[in-house]
């Protein structure tokens, strides 16, 4: 347990994981992107639409939000196959269901948005002749989003973190790697050491979402402010 | 002034209830082109309700609005009569996330789909008519109350409309601010521009109108020129208001008088 | 589905009172740590706010499987066995979250209330005793409840480390019986009504409990 050998272990241990931050950095794109298009519909859909979306985005939301996601990504990749008849990869499956879970949380965020910017902003649009469609693509949405910032940041972490269930599917992510090297470090009798991956894996997922959600939220409010919206 | 000229609005009749609440009962008036009428009351008249029937942000519950013969109430694409009526909000209701350029260019560009050039030259124009190009590209947080109005009229205006609602333009101004925004309202109206305000300015009335409207309790209690609704009106409730507005009118002004207020 | 039910009721009854269990103690934990970071943060020297800062922020900056692997397998010399392993991971996670609502708590009510109390003699703890802290307890109550409503749904995450809760008697019988759709579904379920339920049953409390405004 010499200095060096701590270090040594810790300079591979940080090379090994490394390995695994694109896997994790993918499935978070797609989640996010797809819990992004979702949400921002149903907000869209709830808030100019109402009856009768409202009520079934309602049930989405807290559905989604009162179900853990290990059953969602059961659900989906193992309910879905036994559905198609076609087993599904084990990327689209976690994806789908951290994309799903996460449109529930982004449609009350981007809900609060486009509330907040008030009807004079419509009465506006519409008085210079736009249709519906056209103020809320470039009037209301452009407004909605930037109010939504700060919040969305937030959920862009949570989704980070939630990329940690990949491994469970086979995914070779940040977590996966992690869970490798502990087993190489079993393996070796070194059980000191077994912390270690854990820490550092820790320390990378950190990294990512520290940074946004301190100062990703805090420009975005300050942005807001700016803007007087 | 006179029958000779087109119509360019006509207001047949509107009624529209809030609930229980009847805010207007059987409003009915035309506006020629490049007349400059007034409607005038108390609060609560529904006169924002009227203007909003006009354009058809709130449909009224009965009635009909024709823009040059054209039914707006029944029209089948509404947002394109919208586009031949300007309206200037007591709020202002500029977009927020646009620059003062973008916020007149921006319609130019998505309901009159002009190129993108165009668009701004035409627009650059209307904030000039205003004098405000040299704010083009400043955002409306950054602009005072009378400066982002004045941007509200450009953005009317840029558009072409036959004619131009105002809604209370100036009643959400600071007193100091006022003067710049009505000073644009009268080169509209020596521009020929067809208007239909409503207001509490009585001098700007005063000056250009052609005819003035008191709405009280949804109904025109009495209608006529300037010089005979302002200084000789018949009726008691008119005469009562007129003399409400020249309190208001007089706190004003000591209150502008006043250095360092 | 419903023969499902019927023929396992008891199995997955069990599971459910297990994950209640560890949400119990998860949330006692939690609670103990979330006021002791709280406190730290707000009234603490400058170490010790930077450590309780440290301390809330790494743990929401980080994934739940993160801490639980580390704390079951990454810590062996604890010599924990599953389910301690699980509530310890649950309650220092759960701490975290609720440190950051008791810190709002308490400096919303500390802005107004700390110099009407100094200014009658008190001392910075007897203040802290009397006034604050009851009146942030009761504050914090609305978001309190969201993380207390919500925890039985983390605790499925136990099953990871093989602690026979609900989540995992249910994979158990989605493996056995093949009606995998129905099973998770059917727990989802589950799931959802002990949640609403404990929404419910708070939102009674708190009306029962709250400052009048």
């Amino acid at each position: 347990m010499s200095a060096s050998e701590v270090a040594y272990v810790l300079y591979l241990s940080f090379i090994f994981l490394a390995k695994g931050i694109p896997v994790t950095l993918a499935v978070t794109a797609a989640s996010i992107s797809i819990g992004f298009a979702l949400g921002l519909s149903m907000a869209v859909a709830r808030v100019f639409i109402g009856f009768p979306i409202s009520g079934l985005v309602e049930a989405y939301e807290k559905f989604f939000r009162g179900v853990p996601d290990l059953v969602i990504i059961f659900l989906i990749y193992f309910g879905l196959p036994a559905l198609t008849g076609r087993p599904i990869a084990p990327f689209p499956a976690i994806s789908l269901a951290l994309g799903l879970r996460s449109a529930a949380y982004q449609s009350q965020i981007f809900r609060g948005a486009l509330e907040a910017v008030t009807r004079d902003q419509m009465d506006a649009a519409l008085s210079v002749g736009m249709r519906v469609h056209q103020a809320i693509t470039h009037i209301i949405l452009p407004q909605a989003l930037r109010i939504s910032l700060p919040g969305w940041a937030s959920e862009f972490a949570v989704v980070i973190k939630d990329s940690s269930y990949a491994f469970l599917l086979g995914l070779m992510d940040l977590m996966r790697s992690a869970e490798l090297l502990r087993a190489s470090l079993l393996a070796m009798g070194l059980i000191e050491y077994l912390i270690i991956p854990y820490a550092i894996a820790a320390l990378i997922y950190f990294a990512f979402t520290f940074p946004i959600s301190r100062y990703l939220a805090s420009w975005a409010v300050r942005k807001r402010v700016e803007l007087g919206l | 002034m006179g029958g000779m000229r087109e119509k360019v609005l006509e207001v047949v009749d509107i009624w529209k209830a809030y609930g229980s609440l009847q805010v207007l009962k059987g409003v009915s008036f035309d506006v020629r082109e490049s007349e400059i009428k007034v409607i005038f009351g108390p609060s609560g008249a529904g006169k924002s309700t009227l203007l909003r029937c006009i354009n058809m942000l709130t449909p009224p519950d009965r009635g009909e609005v024709f823009l040059r013969g054209e039914s707006v109430t029944r029209a089948r694409d509404v947002h394109k009569m919208r586009a031949r009526i300007g309206m200037v909000f007591q709020h202002f209701n500029l977009f927020n996330h646009l620059t003062a350029l973008d916020n007149v260019a921006i319609a130019l560009r998505v309901v009159k789909k002009l190129p993108k050039a165009e668009a701004r030259r035409r627009a650059l124009e209307a904030l000039r008519r205003v004098r405000m190009e040299e704010w083009a590209s400043h955002y409306p947080a950054q602009l005072s109350g009378g400066q982002k109005q004045r941007v509200a009229i450009a953005r009317a205006i840029a558009m072409e409309p036959d004619i131009i609602l105002f809604d209370e333009p100036t009643s959400a101004l600071d007193p100091e601010l006022i003067d710049e925004v009505l000073q644009v309202m009268l080169d509209l109206a020596r521009d020929g521009t067809t208007m239909l305000v409503v207001t509490h300015e009585l001098d700007f009335a005063r000056a250009v109108a052609d005819e003035m409207m008191f709405l009280d309790s949804g109904v025109i209690v009495e209608r006529g020129s300037p010089e005979q609704m302002l200084t000789s009106p018949k009726s008691e409730r008119v005469k009562a208001f007129l003399r409400k507005i020249e309190r208001l009118e007089l706190r004003r002004r000591e209150r502008l008088a006043r250095p360092g207020v | 589905m419903l023969d499902l039910v019927y023929k396992y009721w008891l199995f997955f009854l069990e599971g459910l009172l297990v994950s209640l269990e560890l949400s119990g103690i998860g949330l006692a934990m939690g609670f103990a740590i979330g006021w002791a970071v709280a406190l730290a943060e707000v009234f603490g020297g400058r170490l010790a706010s930077k450590l309780a800062i440290a301390y809330e922020e790494l743990i929401r900056g980080t994934p739940m499987i993160v801490q639980l692997f580390a704390i079951y397998f990454g810590l062996p010399m604890l010599g924990l066995e599953r389910f301690q392993a699980a509530c310890l991971a649950l309650g220092i996670n759960s701490g975290a979250y609720q440190a950051g609502y008791f810190k709002s708590a308490l400096e919303a009510v500390t802005r107004d209330q700390m110099d009407a109390a100094l200014s009658v003699g008190m001392t910075k703890l007897q203040a802290i005793t009397h006034i604050i802290l009851p009146q942030a307890l009761r504050k914090a109550i609305p978001a309190w409840s969201n993380e207390v409503a919500y925890l039985p749904k983390y605790t499925s995450i136990a099953f990871l480390i093989g602690v026979s809760e609900l989540f995992h008697r249910a994979t158990y019988v989605a493996a056995k019986t093949f009606r995998v759709i129905e099973v998770y579904i059917f727990v989802g379920i589950l799931y959802l009504a002990c949640i609403t339920a404990l929404t419910k049953i708070l939102d009674v409390v708190y009306e029962r409990v709250k400052v009048p405004d």
